[in-house]
């Protein structure tokens, strides 16, 4: 073994294999830094070049390219509160809270040493188990699988905030919505609304860009001048590099997730930021300042999902199993240049499947080394009067969610989760468990209901699934106690009177209550093998509520009455909301292109108070950009429906 | 990205050519873009014949148009097929198309407002399928007749992704062999499915030929996994005949034929038959919208042939396309119909068949 990693790292630091890995790399980081655009856009884009160059130099493009985009995803999840990739989704709760305070420089600089360290770790990981993963992989069979899925059900339990029930609800509403569209089992169409758009399920990254970026823009836009209030983000690198260092266990712990979960093929790295973050949670001291802009909630989301990769590169190597898009691509890429993962290839070819760790251990360093030297340069943005910034990003959200199936139906879900985020952040309803649980959803119904075919009872009997279920209910336990004696010092239940002053709360409350309805309803004319999980999921939901207000009312420290909307700033909540829903109608009615155009100067004059001239020329350089885009990579843009109509 | 010699070289040919051939030679795509729609998205084995075809139809047809790949996903190929249904036969716009295409104008009720049978194929590239089991099976080394009496008396379970999708080919194989204790276990893909038999989970089993090649081949040599069949191959007469990739191993015929002394007929061998010409015949396909003139598709026809030889890309595709004989002009169009073409009788028995196999109603 030690023979072919050394022969590997000789052709890994040749100058051909260290030009090409390097042309990946700075793809790579590009494809990260735009939101919308990931591994797989940037792998795509890249296939056709890759037929007929030397095998070495394809594995050093494409796995650059691959393994950086999520050290480089971190600077919009930080810096402008958008996630780069769905992968830093969990990034964004700590790392913008930080930008916020002004720390922007030591969030990055930490999110950068844990990739680094996450990535290397990943890399080790694939080495050492390479050989004899081959049994360790066979040994987690469908049980083994649909065990997994409830481990991580079970973690969404530390993400729940302070009334239980309300975060459990929550995850609930999540599964229910995973489940809209084509059955993962019977394939037959569900809540579909007689339209094909949502015959296949709601991608994944729409629902994050509209939980987790559009309620972080509106509610900056609405309260602060700019994103960083304190002092500049220069400073602070000193302190990012030592805060990792100081959690190093925590990188390594959470580096172990991001490869463990990584080789599941499926769960994809959505859900496995999120799960090193509520794992961040459960086993830190004083865990309660995650998510006000705690370094630690940065590092862990950061070095499990550049750890991933190694992970996600064994099922794809070891049976040529993509675990997701962007695997896929590049095992369509491997073959395309003559390389065939399999296990022949493991078998027999140990020193291209070296080459290939050298090229993730050395894309690694290249990535962190570049967004480090990048980093003070773009920190700057922080600085910025936020209303010039805002129309950008609104735009630049557009362009992510259309990325997803190019249909203006992505534009439409965006909206619709855009203001669901929105009230869900107001009314303190957690969105992390809702975004778990549509993506544990299918994955959930799937193996559920495999697992019951295949084995039946005699699920039981074996030693994997006995031990995982220990782990799950130690879980459970830990987080049943922990919110009990943490509610002992909570507020007491809000008074009668305020749930008059403000109906908001509840007419939120009764819509998911009668989502869950009309879905319960509705479920019932599925045939028992398409109904069975909508139909659980929509009562899960409602016991869940009933729960939660009853608990509200007996048991001293639940409730869930919170409103996060004090004081107004530039505009109102409600008017916040309204710009956002107007930017996304004016795009899906008049194309990208024309927004930028007409939107933008219209948004910067009336709300940034700015000048015609300097207006034109912030949305002359978007559209420039655009353009570039467009010319250098093909990427297509919602073209409006307007147009459609007239011709 | 652009190379100006190489452009320089070939409009040079390209004015010898147009010149040496001026009056047949009326079509040029020079300065055009031409779109190869994918209804599926980036990454998918049709999304990989339409990359591995792009550089070289490029080059191949006339006047070197710059070619994109354009993925039009959505309700399992039925967004892009409507698409495309609407779309000008102007020789701009051609799609790749793979067995869930034809599937889905079958199963997607009124959504699917598309006719495969109105567009004009460019080139159908078969592909065969294998049907394999596991050790626990016992029947290596065994004739495929009586592997199959063995099987007869078992129970199995079989790994599909759907009730309707597209390892439907195999349940009717396995049906016609008289295999008929199977237990679906839905909402696995083709690879899961592997990793389960391997597991020893599920012990049925198909594959596309170039798949088994990669991805079961090296388990059948260390004895896990046991090939006993192919799906067969339609010939232009619609004659089964071996498997062009496995000369060796018999087809679902030949065995049925041994088993029983006749040929198969009757309702399931038509099912059988519609369902091989849809998942081996049809494997992945590039069409031209309907209403295309006959010069254009040839045209395009000519350019694929001429990628066909073209030894790059028989180097760049890993010699898949030249196991199996890519079928063209009348012998495509023959095939699109039989995939397609049921009386009223034929589908009801059909759809009847799959809620009784699957045992979920349709």
């Amino acid at each position: 073994m030690l023979v072919d990693i050394l022969n590997a790292a000789q052709q890994a630091f040749s100058f051909f294999h260290l030009s090409y890995l390097f042309l990946g790399v700075v793809l790579g980081l590009m494809v990260g830094i735009i939101p919308g655009l990931g591994g797989s856009a940037g792998l795509a884009l890249t296939l056709p070049f890759v037929a007929g160059i030397d095998p070495s130099a394809a594995i050093g493009m494409m796995i650059g390219l691959q393994a950086v985009t999520a050290t480089s995803d971190t600077f919009p999840s930080v810096l402008v509160g958008v996630p780069g990739t769905a992968s830093s989704q969990a990034t964004v709760v700590d790392g913008f809270a930080m930008s916020k305070k002004g720390r922007a420089a030591e969030a990055l600089s930490a999110a950068f040493t844990a990739s680094l360290i996450g990535g290397l770790f990943g890399a080790i990981v694939l080495t050492v188990t390479i050989g004899f993963a081959e049994p360790v992989i066979l040994a987690f069979g469908l049980a083994e699988q649909m065990m997994l899925v409830l481990l991580a059900v079970a973690l969404i339990g530390s993400l729940t905030g302070s009334n239980v029930f309300k975060g459990l609800a929550a995850a609930a509403m999540g599964m229910l919505i995973g489940t809209i569209g084509s059955s993962p089992t019977t394939a037959i169409p569900r809540f579909s609304l007689d339209t094909i758009y949502l015959i296949e399920p709601i991608k994944v990254v729409l629902i994050g860009l509209g939980l987790f970026a559009v309620p972080e823009i509106l509610s900056v836009l609405r309260k602060q001048e700019r994103i960083s209030e304190g002092a500049l983000a220069g400073k602070g690198w000193v302190q990012g590099l030592k805060a990792a260092f100081a959690n190093f266990w925590l990188i390594i712990r959470c580096s172990s997730i991001g490869s463990i979960l990584g080789a599941l093929p499926g769960l994809g790295g959505s859900v496995i930021d999120w799960v090193a973050y509520a794992h961040a949670k459960q086993s830190v001291k004083n865990p309660e300042t995650l998510g006000t802009g705690d370094v630690r909630g940065v590092i862990a989301p950061e070095a499990a999902n550049n750890a991933k990769e190694g992970g996600a590169l064994m099922p794809t190597l070891l049976f040529g199993i993509p675990g997701s898009a962007s695997m896929a691509l590049l095992l369509g890429g491997f073959i395309l240049v003559g390389i065939e993962p399999g296990i022949d290839m493991i078998r027999n070819e140990a020193d291209t499947v070296y080459l290939l760790v050298w090229s993730v251990a050395l894309a690694n360093i290249f990535g962190a080394a570049m967004c480090f030297g990048l980093a003070p340069m773009i920190a700057r943005l922080t600085a910025v009067r936020f209303a010039l910034l805002a129309p950008i990003l609104l735009i630049i959200i557009c362009f992510a969610a259309f990325q997803a199936t190019k249909d203006i139906g992505d534009l439409v879900i965006v909206a619709v989760f855009g203001v669901l985020g929105a009230f869900m952040k107001r009314y303190g309803w957690s969105r992390p468990a809702l975004l778990i649980g549509f993506v544990l959803a299918s994955k959930l119904e799937a193996s559920v209901y495999q697992t019951i075919t295949v084995y039946g009872s005699s699920v039981f009997t074996k030693p994997i699934v006995l031990v995982l279920a220990a782990i799950i209910a130690f879980i459970l336990i830990k987080t049943l106690t922990k919110s009990s004696t943490k509610s002992k010092n909570s507020e007491k239940p809000v008074s009668t009177l305020l749930w008059l002053r403000s109906s908001g709360q509840l007419v939120f409350l009764a819509s998911f209550a009668l989502f869950a309805i009309w879905t319960l309803y509705s479920g019932q004319q599925f045939d028992q093998l398409t109904g069975f999980f909508p139909v659980i999921a929509s009562s899960a939901v409602l016991i869940l509520l009933i729960a939660m207000v009853a608990s509200h009312f007996f048991i001293p420290g639940n409730s869930f009455w919170n409103d996060d909307e004090t004081g107004s700033g530039l505009m109102s909540f409600s008017t916040s909301n309204i710009v956002f829903l107007l930017f996304v109608a004016c795009v899906a009615l008049l194309g990208l292109l024309a927004s930028v155009i007409i939107t933008v100067p219209i948004f910067l004059v009336l709300v940034a108070r700015t000048k015609l001239s300097v207006a034109g020329l912030i949305s002359g350089a978007l559209l420039l950009f655009l353009v570039l885009l467009r010319l250098t990579i093909d990427v297509e843009f919602p073209e409006g429906m307007v147009w459609a109509l007239v011709s | 990205m652009f190379n100006r010699k190489s452009f320089l070289r070939s409009s040079v040919a390209a004015v010898l050519l147009g010149l040496a051939a001026a009056p047949a030679m009326a079509l040029d795509f020079a300065g055009k873009k031409i779109t190869i729609m994918v209804p599926f998205k980036e990454g998918g084995g049709s999304d990989g014949y339409a990359r591995t075809l792009q550089p070289f139809l490029s080059k191949h047809l006339p006047g070197n148009p710059r070619i994109i790949v354009k993925n039009v996903p959505g309700g399992g190929s039925i967004k892009g097929a409507n698409k495309f249904q609407m779309t000008e036969g102007d020789g701009l716009t051609a799609m790749v198309a793979s067995t869930s295409t034809f599937t889905s104008s079958i199963f997607g009720g009124d959504k699917a407002r598309y006719d495969m049978t109105s567009w004009e194929p460019v080139v159908l590239s078969p592909q065969g399928s294998i049907l394999f089991t596991t050790s626990k099976a016992g029947i290596g080394g065994m004739s495929p007749a009586g592997a199959v009496e063995k099987l007869r008396a078992a129970s199995h379970k079989f790994g599909i992704k759907s009730p309707t999708g597209s390892e439907l080919r195999a349940v009717a194989a396995f049906n016609l062999l008289g295999i008929e204790n199977i237990e679906p276990v839905f909402g696995l893909g083709a690879g899961a499915r592997r990793q389960a038999m391997i597991r020893g989970e599920l012990d049925l089993g198909v594959e596309p030929f170039s798949a088994f090649k990669r991805k079961v081949a090296p388990y059948t040599e260390s004895g896990e996994l046991t090939a006993f069949a192919t799906l067969g191959f339609f010939d232009d007469f619609d004659n089964v005949i071996r498997d062009p990739g496995l000369p060796n191993m018999k087809t679902v015929y030949e065995i049925y034929r041994e088993l029983n002394g006749r040929a198969p007929e009757g309702q399931l061998w038509e099912a059988y038959r519609r369902l091989v010409y849809m998942g081996v015949m049809t494997s992945k396909s590039l069409f031209l919208p309907q209403g295309t003139s006959p010069e254009i598709v040839k045209v395009w026809s000519d350019a694929v042939k001429k990628t066909l030889s073209d030894p790059k890309f028989i180097e760049a595709s890993g010699g898949d396309f030249s196991v199996y004989p890519q079928l063209f002009g009348n012998s495509a169009k023959r095939s699109v119909l039989n995939a397609l073409t049921m009386s009223d009788t034929q589908r009801e028995w059909f759809f009847s068949w799959i809620e009784k196999t699957m045992k979920v109603p349709l």
